[in-house]
């Protein structure tokens, strides 16, 4: 009988539903930092950076497909919501007009803060200040002919290497999902902020 | 008594394999009962439609103790607030501001859910924002898109975060 009720009370733990979003988790202790860490560089694989970097578009997109989750979906100024589909479908699109990526180009997060954690640590929520990256031409200008309409701007500035231009800044919520132990983006949603310089 | 034990084992590893995909598709019956839900708690949250409060605090402090203490929202100029952030700037701003004219502040339309996982729904929304001049007329003073957070807690679906993107319909 005792063991009966051992292995009832463990099924019971175990049961997602009865059990509470929250987790035991706190903002700061050796657990959070160490699961900020973690997402931070899950954060720069999600956007092909650091370590991560891809110098052909469309192999960033290929692993964007598998890393997302199935239920992803990103909102953002300008393009409203969309799904994993939609994503993929445009990100092709302009990775067939724009194929090549030089390091450091595109989103590169900085800042990234973990907000919140949820259902028994296997959910995450966080915000990064992302810069928005393009390369200079050769007369020292931000390469227009070479990048997305999405990047068109009359405010930029020269990032610290001098070789790229900073052209758009945003906050990025960074929500994550973790799947048979592996954290992968579940949502992206961005809110422009006024420029840095 | 064998029997029992491997029943409850076969309970708990099929509780674990559901985990996220909860039994529960996009437009099905249960996906939309629960979009159902949160539109509702959205409407509480906002203190919106009949969930209206004439005096400002009140539906501060209804959000104060709605809110979970994780609850954070991304402003519409990128500005990140924590729960107490959020609490103490719209307690100042009910001080300047104590009555509220129903129909002012946030309006959500065309709320839908977009994903789940377990306790977690995420949700998207249009926001009309609404404020009405010295006359009591209400005119719309901005629009969003919202990205809303839920998260479920001793059976009770409660706002978890909000992400506003700037927008016109």
């Amino acid at each position: 009988m005792n063991k009966f009720r051992i292995v009832l009370v463990i099924a019971l733990m175990s049961m997602p539903s009865l059990v509470s979003a929250q987790t035991t988790m706190k903002k700061g202790d050796k657990a959070w930092t160490e699961l900020e860490a973690t997402l931070r560089e899950a954060n720069l694989k999600w956007l092909c950076q650091g370590n991560y970097y891809k110098p052909h578009r469309q192999d960033c997109v290929d692993l964007r497909a598998k890393y997302w989750d199935d239920q992803f979906f990103e909102m953002n100024p300008g393009s409203g919501t969309q799904t994993k589909a939609q994503m993929v479908a445009g990100q092709t699109k302009g990775a067939a007009t724009y194929p090549d990526v030089v390091r450091g180009e595109g989103p590169n997060p900085t800042e990234f803060t973990l907000m919140a954690v949820w259902n028994n640590g296997n959910f995450a929520m966080a915000v990064d200040h992302t810069l928005f990256k393009i390369r200079m031409n050769s007369a020292g200008q931000p390469d227009f002919e070479h990048s997305s309409p999405g990047y068109h701007t009359d405010h930029w500035y020269p990032d610290e290497s001098g070789k790229l231009a900073v052209v758009r800044e945003v906050t990025y919520a960074r929500v994550f999902v973790k799947k048979n132990g592996e954290w992968r983006p579940a949502v992206g949603a961005s809110s422009p902020r006024p420029p840095s310089k | 008594m064998r029997y029992a034990c491997g029943l409850v084992l076969l309970a708990l590893l099929s509780g674990s394999a559901a985990s996220y995909a909860d039994d529960m598709k996009m437009g099905d019956k249960n996906w939309t009962a629960l979009e159902k839900t949160l539109e509702d708690v959205n409407n509480q949250w906002l203190c919106s439609g009949k969930y209206y409060k004439p005096k400002a605090q009140d539906c501060v402090d209804f959000r104060a103790s709605y809110w979970p203490d994780q609850f954070f929202e991304v402003g519409q100029t990128g500005k990140t607030q924590t729960r107490e952030q959020m609490v103490a700037g719209q307690t100042a701003n009910a001080a300047k501001k104590p009555d509220v004219v129903r129909g002012t502040g946030p309006n959500p339309q065309d709320f839908k859910l977009m994903s789940v996982y377990g306790n977690i729904a995420l949700a998207t929304d249009h926001t009309v924002f609404k404020t009405a001049d010295a006359n009591g007329n209400v005119t719309v003073s901005g629009e969003a898109e919202v990205l809303r957070m839920f998260e479920k807690e001793n059976g009770r679906w409660r706002p978890a975060g909000a992400v506003l993107i700037p927008s016109k319909k």
